[in-house]
Formats: structure tokens, sequence, C-alpha cells
């Protein structure tokens, strides 16, 4: 599994590869907990259940990455791991693990605030699932 | 030139044109000196021009400031107008911070009277303006049902509820007020919107002091009550995460319209529906809901601003902080102009780019009628802000679009590592700026050098006759995000 960041002139964007589709949403969510909290360690305390569902794997993607943002607007929650449960093409299942923003611990970052479409890909190779993606920040 | 293996032609001193080719409806008109334009090499924006160029019912070229860079869809700076009857909307056309904007106030103090008092004022400005990601206000909860309100008047029920005067809704584009339907804003947008009106957010928004440093047209200056010396007050925020959770609920729409109506696209951020069409008529009932959620909020900022003037300076003062003018810089609207000789109403979208009108237009308060529109261009932290009037120029050539601002050269990551070593509050300081910031982080990367010179920025579009220079003004205090 690996990320790395691309240029972009005034936005995030991220190219990330990874062995199987549950492994992407694994590797993304490293992406967004540092893009929301740095590099202080988020702490596996509480749980989230998520159920997204897209017209294809790219779409469920971005619904996974725009419910992380959501959930760090409105409860402060940063995400420590997640596991996949159910994956279906348009559908996954998530349990999201992590712990409400902590600011002595958690440096403020600039805001993210969204998962654009611009340039998205998901796609599934012979290797693995390769994924772009533009944050607008 | 080419700019990834896109033609471009210049024109003039201050005028590129994109040729039209493949599915191209119409062609490009990039305002730039040759300097700005160099910068886009490498960047993406232009392919963006061209994209938008192929979107059903465009009127005019697919237009773009000089203070344009990569956006996602719509480049940033980028203009383009559609046709009421066979032209879409396209949520990426507004992005996702709508009605993002400035306004600026004036106070009656001058630089001099401002600056032993100064690191008072700052902090007083930093606690009772939010900032940061995620900010919010614990004063001022709104119900569901005042949310609503915010969402139908805009700044209008801000002044209601007694933040700011009725004379503040003359100075702000569309008198604050557009006609949002908050029966079509989701439950997630309104949960993100509750708790953050009144709140700055983080990013390359702030609130800033500043002092009029410089006059080019002194007589319009004094009509905005401009003098030199005198202190203002610059504001830019948006709609905060009501307006982005707006923009990602109608993208979904918009993919499945664009579908629905057969619309190709060059780049799914720009999907889109007929103007014509329900998804259009709900897409544009909740942008005007966010917008209206970003007129109140800068409205709420600028009461707060008030409040840090009494505070320091006692209320004489504070009751003499007037509102020089509030603009949109995130928006579509419809507009009536003047298309190869006939009036055609189109549905502007302006994507970091501001509405500069010229004098006479009917939109204006009377007070701007003889001197156009004010229209309020801030700069990077470290150098300075503009303020210009609209033209006719800009009527006729940019649907009365100009620029919106600096735009950025650096990336974020650049900027971070450029300024790592650094102390960059400290250095601020020592040219006499001081910096207020919820993080360390934001600051960095929002370094003067990440962004251009917007004075040349401001000087093409003076040069091109799309707005006319009327004051500088120079920072003396920062809060940012």
């Amino acid at each position: 599994m690996t990320y790395r960041f691309l240029p972009h002139t005034a936005d995030i964007r991220v190219a990330i590869e990874a062995p199987g589709f549950e492994q992407l949403l694994a590797e993304a969510t490293v992406v967004v907990r540092g893009l929301l909290a740095g590099t202080g360690r988020v702490e596996e305390r509480e749980e989230r259940r998520l159920t997204v569902r897209g017209a294809d794997p790219t779409e469920v993607f971005l619904r996974y990455l725009q419910e992380l943002l959501y959930l760090f607007e409105t409860e402060g929650f940063l995400p420590a791991t997640v596991d996949t449960d159910r994956f279906a093409g348009t559908e996954a299942v998530i349990r999201v693990s992590g712990e409400v923003s902590d600011p002595a611990r958690h440096e403020h970052q600039p805001e993210v605030k969204a998962v654009t479409r611009h340039g998205l890909t998901v796609v599934r190779g012979d290797v693995g699932w390769r994924a772009e993606v533009v944050f607008d920040v | 030139m080419v700019t990834a293996q896109i033609a471009v032609e210049r024109i003039d001193a201050y005028r590129w044109r994109v040729k039209r080719g493949g599915g191209m409806r119409t062609e490009g008109l990039i305002f730039a000196d040759t300097e700005l334009m160099h910068d886009l090499e490498g960047d993406q924006c232009v392919q963006q021009v061209v994209n938008v160029a192929h979107l059903p019912g465009i009127v005019g070229p697919s237009i773009a400031m000089p203070d344009i860079h990569w956006g996602y869809g719509f480049p940033i700076g980028g203009v383009a107008a559609f046709d009421e009857k066979e032209g879409v909307i396209s949520p990426g056309g507004v992005g996702y911070d709508i009605n993002c904007g400035v306004r600026l106030l004036r106070s009656p103090l001058t630089v001099d009277e401002v600056r032993p008092h100064l690191a008072r004022l700052m902090d007083a400005l930093y606690h009772s303006i939010p900032s940061g990601v995620g900010s919010s206000r614990s004063d001022v909860k709104l119900s569901p049902r005042e949310l609503d309100r915010v969402l139908e008047r805009g700044a209008r029920w801000t002044v209601e509820h007694g933040y700011g005067h009725e004379r503040d809704l003359e100075c702000i584009e569309a008198n604050g007020s557009l006609p949002g339907e908050p029966d079509v804003v989701s439950a997630r947008a309104k949960k993100r919107g509750a708790t953050q009106l009144g709140t700055v957010g983080s990013g390359n928004h702030f609130v800033e002091v500043g002092y009029v440093a410089e006059l080019y047209d002194e007589e319009v200056a004094n009509r905005l009550g401009l003098r030199a010396g005198g202190v203002t007050f610059f504001i830019h925020s948006g709609s905060r995460g009501l307006g982005y959770q707006v923009c990602d609920d109608y993208l979904d729409l918009m993919v499945e319209a664009a579908r629905k109506y057969g619309i190709d696209l060059p780049d799914k951020q720009l999907c889109c529906a007929p103007l014509t069409s329900p998804e259009a008529a709900r897409y544009l009932g909740a942008m005007n809901a966010a917008a209206n959620y970003a007129f109140a909020n800068r409205q709420l900022m600028a009461h707060y601003v008030r409040k840090a003037l009494a505070k320091i300076f006692g209320d004489d003062v504070a009751q003499q902080a007037d509102l020089v003018y509030d603009v949109a810089h995130n928006i579509a609207k419809f507009e009536t102009h003047e298309v190869a000789g006939r009036k055609r109403r189109v549905c502007v979208h302006r994507k970091g780019a501001t509405r500069a009108f010229p004098p006479g237009h009917p939109e204006l308060a009377d007070r701007f009628s003889d001197i156009g529109q004010p229209v309020l261009i801030p700069g990077d932290m470290g150098r300075y802000s503009f303020v210009l009037v609209g033209t006719p120029g800009a009527f006729s050539e940019t649907f009365g679009s100009t620029c919106h601002g600096a735009g950025r050269r650096m990336s974020r990551h650049q900027a971070k590592k450029v300024a790592r070593p650094r102390n960059v509050p400290r250095e601020l300081e020592e040219r006499g700026i001081l910096i207020r910031a919820a993080s360390r982080r934001t600051v960095d990367e929002e370094i003067p050098e990440a962004y251009k010179d917007v004075q040349q920025v401001v000087d093409v579009v003076h040069g091109a006759g799309i707005g006319r220079k009327v004051a500088k003004l120079v920072p003396i205090g920062v809060v940012k995000g």
C-alpha cells in the first residue's frame, strides 16, 4: 500500500495504490487522517459504522471520503483505522475506529472543504487498485 | 505559445485567445500579461478554460481572469455565461464555498491612532470571531426555523436581529439577499451550518486590519469614505460547511442530470443540468440559500469587528465603522447583458471572479450609480490589497466581471517547505503586521510568496479596462484560520 502527493497549485492531489479495494479505503483513511490531524497520534477509542453506496467503486470511494469529512466537521471525529466488512462494487459496509479531536494532541490543520470529482479515478489493474483524488482546501 | 498542447495566441498586452478546437463551442479568452501567462505553464487551468468552453449554451468566450489558477471543474478565476434557454448551470462553476466573498469596512481611525493599540485590537478580533477548521460560535445558536430564515433572507436576517444597520444592505451585492429556498437544502447541510454563522473558517480566509496607503482616484475613494492613512477591515469568508455540503449534494444530482440530458463532460466536476430543468431550479434555490448564509456570515463578522472596535476605541468609533462594500466571488446569477448587439438574459458563473458593474447599472444603489460598483481585491497577508470600481469595459467584455484576488502560484506543499525553517508570524511582525492564527500550518501555507503579486493582477484588469483602480490598502494585522 502506498500514497503520494501529486503537484497541484491550490488544492491537495493524491495518488493511492493498494492490492485490494478494502486496503485502498484503509490507505485513503491514512491520507484523510493526516489532512485533518497532522502527525498527531489518533487513538482507536470509538467506532462509527458506515454504509456507503454509489453507482460504481469510484462513487463508493468518493462517498466514503465525504463521510469522513462530514464526521470530522459535525462531531470532530478523527479516523484511526478502518475495517471493511463488506464490499460489493456499489456498496461498502465499513467500521471506522478513531476518536474525537483533542486540540492538545491534534494540531489544527487547514480546512479540507470537500472531496472533488475533478480528475477522480478509481481503477482496478493487474496488481491491485489505484485511485487519484483532489481535495478542495 | 503552447500550454499543455493547447494553442494560445496573444491578442494584445493583456489578452490571450485560446483557439477553438475539438468539442469547444466557443473560444477562450485569458486576461494576463506575459509574466502571468508564463506562470500558467505546467498548471492545468488553461485546459480547464477549454473544458468550460465545451458546455452547452455558453455565450461569448470561456473567460479567465489574471489571477487564474488550477481549480476543479472550472478554473479559479473563471467566468462563463450561459443562455437562459439553451444553457446549463454547473455547481462546479460556482465551487464548494458558495458565495465565498469579501467585505470591507472603513473606520474613522488613522493608522497612527491604531498602531499603539494594535495588539489588543488583534486579540479582540481573534477572540470574538472564531477561526480555524470547524470553528463554531456558542453565542449565536440558530434553531432550525431561524436557520431557514437566514437561508431565505441572508444579510437582511442579520440586520433584523440587531447585527448591523439598514445602510449596510445597500452596500452588499444583491443587497445581501437572493431568492434562497431552505426546503431544497439538505438536513446534512443545515447540520453543518447550524453553529458556524459568524465564523471565518480556515485556508485563505481571514479578517485583516489595514490602512489606505495609496489613492489612484481620490474623488471616488472619498466617495467610498477611503482617505489616506484611514484604517480598514477586510473580511474574507463564505458559506462554510453548509455551502460545501450544498455543492456536494447537488454534484450528485448533476452527475445524474448530465447523463439524463445527454451532456458530454470533459471533466465530471463540470456536471450540470439545462437551466430550464427542474434539477437546475432546485440547485439555484439551494445555491441562493447558501449564498444568503454567506452574506449573513460576513454581516455577523462585521458586527463583531464593530464590537472589537467598541471595546478598544469606544462606541463612537464603532458606530462610524461603515461598510464600503461586500461582493461575492463564487456565484452563478441571472443577468442581462448585451451580446453581439442584442440584450440577452444569461446565467453568469463567476468562480473566483468578482462582479464589476459600471456606473449607471440599475442593480446598484444610488450611492454608487455615478461611480460604479466597488470591487474588493484582497492580496496576500504580507503585501497589499486593492479597491477598484466596475467599468463599462467589464460590462461589455467580461459579463460585468473582473479578478478576485492574487491567485496562488505555489502549491501548499511547496509553501510549507519554504516556510518550515522560518518563523513567518515573526517575520511579518518585524514588518509591522501582527498575525493571530488558529494554526501555524495555515500561516505557512499562506505565506505571501505563495501568491502572485496582486498589484500585477490588478494592473492587468486596470490596463485592460475591466476594472479601475481606486485605492491600495496595506495590512497591519491579520486573523487567519
